[in-house]
Formats: C-alpha cells, sequence, structure tokens
C-alpha cells in the first residue's frame, strides 16, 4: 500500500496538473460555456419555443392524453391566427398580392416556384419574406425573446409541439415499415406504444452527450500526459534496474499499473463530478427520472431509460475510456526508452481514442450516433457503451499480458 | 556533413517511421469507407453531360454583398465588426464580375459527382493529410530538438566545435525528414485515391465553376484567382507543405527552448489546444481583427481547408488568408525558434 | 596557455566558486576535492557548459566564451557519465564525433582506427555498445575527447567506476596522451593524480587552497604523519588517517601538529597526498 502511495505521488505531479488545469480552463471557456448556454437559450428559443419546458413543469415526466387536451394546442392556434388576421388585414404589403387572412398567407408562402423565371421567382421569395418579417413583428434590434414572442414563430412551435406529441404517429409508421435498422424499428414501435410520452426536453440529450464528449476528450488526454510519464522516466533512469532487484521485484509493475489505472479514473471521476455542476446548477437533474425514450422529427432516443441513469451511463463510459487509456499508457511506457519516443506513441493513441470517444459519446443512444448508425448500420442495440468497455478491456489486458511478461524477461 | 548525420538519425528513427506509415494506412482505411458510402460513379452521369444539362452561369450578377449580409444577419454582427465583413465581401464583387465575364471559362455548376470529389478530396482527404503532415513535423522537430538531452550525449556534443550550433543543423533535419515524409504520406494518400476513384477530373478547368459550392455552405466556391483544378490542388498542397514547416518551428521551439523534453511537448499541446479551441469559440467576436488574427493560426487553417483560396468564413477578413496566416505565422514561430536557439547558447548544461 | 582570473560561480546567493586564480601550461593538473566540493563546476567553465558569474577563462589572453568554436576546437572533453548511442559502434559513435567537431571525412577515417587502436578497443570496434562495460565505454570517451587531437584535454572523474587493472590502463593512457597538451582532470581518486599528475590544485571552501606538485603537496605534512599500533596510548591532539592491518595487528595512520617523533610503538612517515587530502579536508569528513 505504501509504495501503491509512492506510485500514486509520482504520478500526481503538480507541474502536470497545472498544464491539465490550463486546459481544462480553455476547454470550459472554449467549448463547454458555449454548449451550457446554447442548452439554457434553447429552453425558450428552441424548435418548441418554451412550451416544451412549461409542458414538462406543468404535468411532469411523462404527457398524459388529457393533459395534451388541457394544454389546448388548438385554442392557442386560434388564438394566434385571430392575432395575425388582425395584423394582415391592417397591413396594405399582403393586400398587394391578395392576402387577406392568415389562412390566405400560409397559402401564398406554401406555393411552389416551379413554373416561375427568376425574376418571378426573386419577386415571390422577397414577397413571402418580408410577410414573414411583419408577421415575426421583425424589426431592427428585436431580442431572440420579442422574436419568439410574435404571433408567427409562436404558431411555429406550436404546430411542431403539436407533431411532436400528437402528429407523430404516421412518421412512426413509416419508421417501421421502412427503416432499414432494426434498433431503431424496435423502439419506433415501442414509442408508438407509449404515445411518445416522454416530456423529456429534445436537446437534452444531445447536449449532455456532446458535453459529456468534450469531458471524455478532455480526460482522456489529461490521464494519458498524467500516467505515463514516471514509468517511462523509470525506464530512461534505468530506476527499474533497482526496482526489478528490490523485494518487490518485477511485482512493482502490478503497483504501476494499478496506480495508472486509479490515476485514470481518479481524473475522468473528478473531470465529470467537476464538469456536472454547471449542469446540475442549469436544472437538467429535473429531468432525471424522465425517460429518453422519445419521437421528434430530428431526434429518437433509442431506450427506455431514466435522463438520469442515461447520464451514469454516459458517466461510466468516461471512465471505461480512461481507463483504456491508462492501459494503453502502461503498454506504451514500457516499451518506451525515453520520454519522447513515448510521447510520439501517445499523440497517435491519444487521438484514436479522443476520435472513439466521440463516435460513442456523442449522442449516444440516439438513432443519429455515428457507431450505432454509420457504422453498424442500427443492427446492434447499445453499441456505445459496448464499445467503451472492449477498449477499457483491451487496454487492461494488454498491461496486464506486459506485466505478466516482463516476470520472466530478461533485462538488458 | 553533420546535416547529413542528423538527417540519417531522424530518417531512420522507427518511431516516426511508423508513425508516417500509420498515417497511410489511417488514409487507406478513411477512403477505402467512404468509396463504400459514394454511389457508383457509372449511376451518375458524366461530368460533360452535367455541364451540358445544368450548366448555371452562376457568377452572372451574383451579389457578393448577400454572402456578407448572410453572415451579419446569422452572427448577430454590428457596428464595425459587421463593416469589416462588409468591406471583405466588397472587395470580392470585382472577382465575381470578372468570373462571370471570363468566356474561355464557362462556368460548370452543378456538374454532378464533382461534389463528391471536391467534398472528399479537399474537404476531407486534404484535410486530413495536412493534420497528420504537421503532425509529423512537430513531433520530428521536437525528437531532433531533444535528441541529444535524452541521450545524456548533449554534454559531449556542446563542448564540440560545432557545439550548440548543432541545433541548426537539427532544424534542417528535422524540415528535411518532415518534407521526406510528408511526401511519402501525401504521395501513397494521392495515390490511393486515384485508384479508388476512377473519375475523370476536369484538371484544367477553373476551380470556381467546376466545385458546386463552398463547402458546407449555399455560396459558390469563389477564389480570389483564376485557379484550375491541377493549381488549386498544387496550391492546397503547398500551403500543406507550409502548415507542417510552422509546426515544425512550434516543435523545434519548444524544444529548444524549454529544458525539460516532456513540458515542451505540454507546452506544444497546450498551444495547439488554444489555437483550436479559442478559434472554435464565441470568446472573440466575429468581425474583429482579433478574431481574424488568432484564426490564421495553423490549426484553425487545418479545420478550414475547403476554403483555402476563397474568401473563407466571416471569421477572416482579409483576402488570401490562407497565404497570409501561413507568412504570419512561420514569422512567428520561425521567430520563436530563433529565440530558443539564443537561449539554448546561454543556456548553462548541468 | 589557460588562465583563471578571479573566477566566480554563483546559483542565486550560493557560491560554487568564488575567486578562483589558476594558471594551466603543458602538462596534467589534478582537480583535487571532496565530491561537491566545485571541481565538476571548475571543469563545466573550462568546457563552456557553464558561464562564470564574475572573473573570466582566457585562452591566450582571449576569452574563451568570445572565442566560441575557435576555442571548442582545441579542447577534447570527457564528462563524467557521459550518454552515447547504444546501438551505435564506436566506429560510428566516433565518425559522428567527428562530423560534430567538423573534422574533415578524409583525415578521419585513419584518425579513428588509430584511436581506437590506441584505446585497445580494435577488437571490438564494430560491436554495438550497448554491451560495453563501464571501462569500455570510458575509453571510447577518451577516443572521442581525442579525436581533434586538443590542446586541452579536459577529464572530469575519468577513472570513476572502473575496476582497478582498468584504472591502471585508464591512466597510463591519460599519461600517454599528455604530452605536448594541458590535461586537467578532476578526481577524488588519489592514486590516480600521484602516477600521472605533475601539479594538483586543491580546492577547499569553494576557493583555491592550493596548486603545487604532488611532491611539494605532501610536503606541506611533513614531519606530521605518523604510524602506531597502540593509537590510544597517544594522548596529543590527533587527527586519525588510515587504518590498516600488518601481522594481525592494526596499524593506525595519523597526522599530528605537535613533533611526536620516533618512540616506542609511533614511527614518523613519508605523508602521502591521502594523508594531505584527509587532512586538509578534514573539517568537511568530520
Amino acid at each position: 500500500m505504501n509504495l501503491f502511495r509512492h506510485e500514486l505521488k509520482k504520478i500526481w505531479n503538480p507541474r502536470i496538473l497545472l498544464l491539465i488545469a490550463a486546459l481544462a480552463v480553455l476547454v470550459w471557456f472554449t467549448m463547454l460555456r458555449g454548449l451550457l448556454n446554447s442548452y439554457e437559450s434553447l429552453g425558450t428559443h428552441g424548435g418548441y419555443g418554451s412550451h416544451q419546458r412549461e409542458l414538462f413543469e406543468r404535468y411532469g415526466d411523462t404527457l398524459e392524453p388529457e393533459e395534451w387536451a388541457a394544454y389546448d394546442v388548438p385554442g392557442r392556434k386560434a388564438a394566434l391566427e385571430s392575432e395575425m388576421n388582425a395584423l394582415i388585414a391592417d397591413d396594405p404589403r399582403f393586400a398587394e398580392y391578395g392576402v387577406r387572412d392568415y389562412r390566405e398567407y400560409r397559402a401564398f408562402a406554401e406555393r411552389s416556384t416551379e413554373g416561375m423565371n427568376d425574376r418571378q421567382t426573386a419577386q415571390f421569395l422577397e414577397a413571402a419574406g418580408d410577410m414573414q418579417d411583419r408577421l415575426s413583428l421583425r424589426r431592427d434590434g428585436q431580442t431572440l425573446d420579442e422574436f419568439y414572442a410574435s404571433p408567427q414563430i409562436q404558431m411555429q412551435t406550436l404546430e411542431a409541439l403539436e407533431s411532436a406529441y400528437a402528429e407523430y404517429g404516421p412518421t412512426l409508421q413509416t419508421i417501421i415499415a421502412r427503416d432499414e435498422r432494426p434498433v431503431v424499428v424496435e423502439a419506433a414501435e415501442q414509442i408508438l406504444k407509449r404515445h411518445n410520452d416522454s416530456l423529456i426536453r429534445v436537446d437534452l440529450c444531445e447536449t449532455v452527450s456532446m458535453y459529456a464528449a468534450t469531458i471524455g476528450v478532455f480526460a482522456i488526454a489529461a490521464t494519458l500526459l498524467l500516467t505515463g510519464v514516471p514509468l517511462a522516466r523509470d525506464r530512461a533512469r534505468n530506476i527499474y534496474l533497482i526496482q526489478y532487484s528490490s523485494q518487490t521485484g518485477r511485482r512493482i509493475l502490478f503497483v504501476q499499473g494499478a496506480a495508472m489505472l486509479a490515476s485514470g479514473c481518479a481524473v475522468s471521476l473528478l473531470s465529470i463530478v467537476i464538469g456536472s455542476l454547471p449542469l446540475i446548477a442549469a436544472g437538467m437533474g429535473d429531468y432525471a427520472h424522465a425517460s429518453i425514450q422519445s419521437f421528434t422529427y430530428f431526434e429518437m432516443g433509442l431506450y427506455d431509460m431514466t435522463f438520469g441513469r442515461y447520464a451514469l451511463v454516459l458517466a461510466g463510459m468516461i471512465v471505461l475510456m480512461c481507463a483504456a487509456s491508462a492501459g494503453l499508457a502502461f503498454i506504451l511506457a514500457k516499451f518506451s526508452a525515453n520520454l519522447i519516443t513515448m510521447l510520439i506513441k501517445l499523440v497517435p493513441t491519444g487521438i484514436a481514442l479522443s476520435g472513439l470517444a466521440v463516435l460513442a459519446i456523442s449522442r449516444a443512444f440516439s438513432f443519429h450516433n455515428i457507431l450505432f448508425s454509420g457504422v453498424l448500420r442500427g443492427r446492434v442495440a447499445m453499441p456505445e457503451p459496448i464499445l467503451c468497455a472492449a477498449l477499457a478491456a483491451i487496454g487492461l489486458a494488454g498491461a496486464l499480458w506486459v506485466a505478466l511478461r516482463e516476470k520472466k524477461a530478461d533485462v538488458s | 556533413m553533420i546535416y547529413l548525420h542528423e538527417l540519417k538519425k531522424l530518417l531512420l528513427s522507427p518511431v516516426l517511421l511508423a508513425l508516417a506509415a500509420m498515417c497511410v494506412i489511417a488514409n487507406l482505411t478513411f477512403l477505402l469507407v467512404e468509396r463504400d458510402s459514394l454511389a457508383p460513379y457509372d449511376q451518375l452521369g458524366h461530368p460533360s453531360d452535367a455541364v451540358a444539362a445544368q450548366a448555371v452561369s452562376i457568377f452572372e450578377g451574383y451579389r457578393t454583398a448577400d454572402i456578407a449580409e448572410g453572415y451579419v444577419r446569422w452572427y448577430r454582427l454590428e457596428g464595425d465588426n459587421a463593416e469589416r465583413v462588409r468591406a471583405k465581401y466588397e472587395a470580392l464583387q470585382p472577382v465575381v464580375d470578372r468570373k462571370a465575364a471570363s468566356a474561355e471559362k464557362p462556368p460548370v455548376y452543378f456538374s454532378g459527382r464533382m461534389t463528391d470529389l471536391e467534398v472528399l478530396l479537399f474537404g476531407k482527404l486534404l484535410k486530413h493529410v495536412s493534420q497528420e503532415i504537421g503532425l509529423l513535423a512537430l513531433l520530428c522537430a521536437l525528437l531532433a530538438a531533444v535528441y541529444e538531452q535524452m541521450r545524456g550525449t548533449e554534454r559531449l556534443i556542446y563542448v564540440s566545435k560545432i557545439g550548440r550550433k548543432i541545433q541548426l543543423a537539427k532544424l534542417w533535419a528535422a524540415l528535411s525528414t518532415s518534407a521526406a515524409l510528408s511526401l511519402f504520406v501525401i504521395g501513397l494518400s494521392l495515390l490511393t485515391f486515384f485508384v479508388l476513384f476512377d473519375f475523370p477530373i476536369p484538371w484544367r478547368a477553373d476551380v470556381s465553376s467546376v466545385f458546386d459550392h463552398a463547402l458546407g455552405e449555399s455560396k459558390p466556391f469563389i477564389t480570389w484567382h483564376d485557379l484550375t483544378v491541377a493549381e488549386y490542388l498544387g496550391a492546397a498542397l503547398a500551403i500543406s507543405f507550409g502548415l507542417a514547416l510552422c509546426c515544425g518551428l512550434i516543435g523545434f521551439a519548444a524544444g529548444t527552448g524549454i529544458r525539460s523534453a516532456y513540458a515542451a511537448f505540454g507546452a506544444c499541446v497546450l498551444l495547439l489546444a488554444a489555437f483550436d479551441l479559442i478559434a472554435r469559440s464565441p470568446l472573440l467576436p466575429v468581425g474583429s481583427i482579433f478574431k481574424s488574427v488568432w484564426s490564421l493560426n495553423p490549426m484553425w487553417m487545418w479545420r478550414n481547408s475547403g476554403t483555402w483560396f476563397t474568401d473563407g468564413r466571416a471569421e477572416v477578413l482579409w483576402a488570401n488568408f490562407e497565404t497570409l496566416g501561413l507568412f504570419a505565422y512561420s514569422a512567428v514561430f520561425a521567430a520563436a525558434a530563433w529565440l530558443a536557439y539564443r537561449l539554448l547558447r546561454r543556456r548553462e548544461i548541468h | 596557455m589557460l588562465s583563471l582570473n578571479r573566477v566566480t560561480k554563483q546559483y542565486g546567493s550560493f557560491a560554487a566558486l568564488e575567486e578562483i586564480d589558476l594558471e594551466f601550461a603543458q602538462g596534467v593538473y589534478a582537480l583535487l576535492a571532496p565530491n561537491g566540493a566545485g571541481k565538476t563546476t571548475l571543469i563545466k567553465m573550462l568546457a563552456t557548459l557553464i558561464f562564470p558569474t564574475k572573473g573570466e577563462i582566457l585562452w591566450n589572453g582571449d576569452d574563451i566564451v568570445a572565442l566560441d568554436a575557435s576555442y571548442r576546437d582545441i579542447i577534447g572533453y570527457l564528462p563524467q557519465d557521459f550518454g552515447y548511442y547504444r546501438n551505435h559502434t564506436p566506429r560510428e559513435f566516433l565518425r559522428y564525433m567527428a562530423a560534430v567537431k567538423c573534422l574533415k571525412r578524409d583525415q578521419v577515417a585513419g584518425r579513428i582506427d588509430e584511436l581506437i587502436e590506441q584505446v585497445g578497443l580494435s577488437d571490438v570496434r564494430d560491436k554495438k555498445m550497448r554491451k560495453f562495460s563501464g571501462g569500455m565505454i570510458q575509453r571510447v570517451g577518451i577516443a572521442q575527447a581525442m579525436l581533434n587531437d586538443p590542446r586541452i584535454l579536459i577529464l572530469d572523474e575519468p577513472t570513476a567506476g572502473l575496476d582497478p587493472k582498468e584504472r591502471v590502463r585508464f591512466r597510463n593512457l591519460i599519461s600517454s596522451l599528455s604530452k605536448d597538451r594541458i590535461v586537467i582532470l578532476s578526481t577524488h581518486i588519489v592514486s590516480d593524480i600521484e602516477t600521472i599528475a605533475g601539479s594538483v590544485i586543491l580546492i577547499k571552501d569553494r576557493r583555491l587552497f592550493a596548486q603545487d606538485s604532488p611532491a611539494a603537496i605532501c610536503r606541506t605534512l611533513s614531519g606530521k604523519v605518523f604510524e602506531t599500533d597502540a593509537i590510544e596510548q597517544i594522548k596529543t591532539p590527533r587527527l586519525l588517517l588510515t587504518e590498516r592491518q600488518e601481522n594481525g595487528r592494526t596499524i593506525t595512520r595519523f597526522a599530528s601538529e605537535r613533533g611526536i617523533g620516533d618512540s616506542g610503538s609511533v614511527r614518523s612517515v613519508e605523508p602521502n597526498l591521502e594523508d594531505v587530502f584527509l587532512y586538509v579536508y578534514r573539517d568537511e569528513e568530520e
């Protein structure tokens, strides 16, 4: 235990920690903060305006049919239509094109440009854009809040909400009939069965997974920077000869490996804990019991699990990637005669691990995940954590093999 | 003579050779995966057919001010920042007018398969290759700079007649090795590309006419100078080499100026991370001079390799930003390398 | 002529060497001092690896730092525990060092073989150095230092870590190389000096303590060194130097400022450099 503590002390070098802290500051200001700001803004300025958030605040994790009815989307839409009818009636620009009310405006705006010549198309696009600007109360210096409070945008967000929670059926049916990804079809069937009732925010899983992927890449870099050095240095300075001939002997490699693994896990856990504080402060914890299995036109959560569990899975994936990094760092350090050659090997390893981490963690459990859809064509369920676990197993098994092999190796 | 010795050390370094080989293998794998996702060429119209059927004179009457206004709206630019973006696109208008008037290079806009080629070759492969050779150059220079320190031979060498001037021979050797390894990676990657994608490329056609549109955007592919596809490829490779040189200088400066090899490596990581992350972040407002200067750094240049020789995006405010950035940053890193060398000359070796 | 004028080396507020004045003409000079006394600091200054904080080191009247490459061209340096390329053969390594020393390729080949011969490594000249013993590596080190036929040969602890046979061999080698040049070697092994050094430089309390021939240095203790097999009977103040076994008795060698003279079990002996070393550095040792 004493030796383990010494090895840990060698790994947790204050100078390298300072470098990692500098990287962490950079990552926060340049990436994580942006993601968080975007999440906060999308709570009111997203595809559903503030409606989805309102539904969640009013009805909790799931949306029952009577709750949907009580939200009265048709009534709200009718009120907005009247408001826009009044705007159109008062504005001569609409009358120029024979548009007298909102319905006629919709018919005008949705006209096809086929058959128009270039000039007519340009004129039409200009007129339609102009009308849209008037209905969204567009003016110089308009804030996003004002924009989203305008009747046109209110109408758009309500329609989007309606398509997600009332008109999802036909699209899901199409997916069930045509999609070639078995796991997606299965998820679509489940969502249909549960009436797409999860009120989880549409951008929550994406934001959190991207955030987790960023933390994952940072934690991998931190693990590699931190753990590889002492072992490589022991080797470069021939300290390993003294270590091998001591009472501990070559068992020291197991102690060093364990210290590297523990450090990798500690780095990942620290990154996760510190990184999750702003997420909790942004109110994401409120969705802890909401199911991630939901469907909109641009997003589908595939599995029935709560957001809280999803967040834990993401955290687990980061820890596994760091364990893999520690294992690989052990192997590379063992086979490097000096620091620089180890670093040259660490760089591509780090890039590859980071790439795989992004592939697995970013948009995990969504039908957009590249590993799930692009590589495995939706044939395997939950491939993301499987990949992380496999990498961790490879890293650790490799490290174990190297340590065992060293037991009987001649040392030159 | 010492240069040859240093060159031999680096060229025969197993770790560098393995890294270069890995780059080629990674590119080969990438191209094989991409080939599977592309529709077979035979199923698409031949470019000449597409040209005949769909040629559109895209530059005639095209207003670059619209691009500027699009960016101003997208980034919500105001005041001087908005004006600077507008000024850049105003300067681009004569280029568009010239392209529109150019009779000998008729626009072949929307020429079918060229989109795939453009995206794959210039948008993806070139970006990968450019990043790989930059990384190779950085590590090669770092290795060269700390080679003697790593092996404990620096006291022997610094006391010899050549003394600490050996670092200069090491720099030239590192740059030569980087160039050789870059040629190896680029050569094999391009060879693989042209073997895998048997597609008649209109090498002598104007690139602004051949490429459908700027990568990831709806605006045309407007180059400041008239370049054929062949010239464009050559120029893009030249910029890639230049960026690799920049990286070599960074590695050399860090390895020579910083006593600890590991700290030198850490400094490189931190610098490149800062270049990348700050350029991508909203910390610096689009349209500002500082953002534009920052965006000329090698990391941003790599990320945006598909925009070289064009207007770029709103982030950069100047024409020919890739050349400007390359020279500016090369000069900065060369100065850093020289400073590091001066430091080494005065450093006490214990 | 190599000379040091009031050379001081400071690290912050700590002075490693203070106001050293020395002159080196042809011959072997041995820097003798305990570990940490500043020998290596002085050697490194002579090799231009570190620079004096005050004072100057002159070669024929010119500052060696300003002379730059032209000074380094005339020195050969063998550092303590120097690094080498383990995968190189002695020949390859010497070829590389010749390049570093800016020696012309056509002149070098013969010189390398000659030096390899001289240091007794002919049999292994094309073998990788990874399996070489410490003595063999040290011989490669001296060969590289001699490559440019230096006017000044600087050797830092050249015999440290060598077995007695290697040490004798190395001393003979240095002796043979010392003609027509300045050889400066730092050591704390006094037997090395007694055999080959023409002049001994003692550094004490960071300052130059003495510079003279070994015999003259030894004479400073003349009449003050004694041996006895009954040390407990000696009541006068004394400094114990060494002990040895002889015919089952323990013979103690000691130094005393007061004349004791030959009496009973005590006999006066000729002082050697080791006695002087132990006597001069007694404060540090005790």
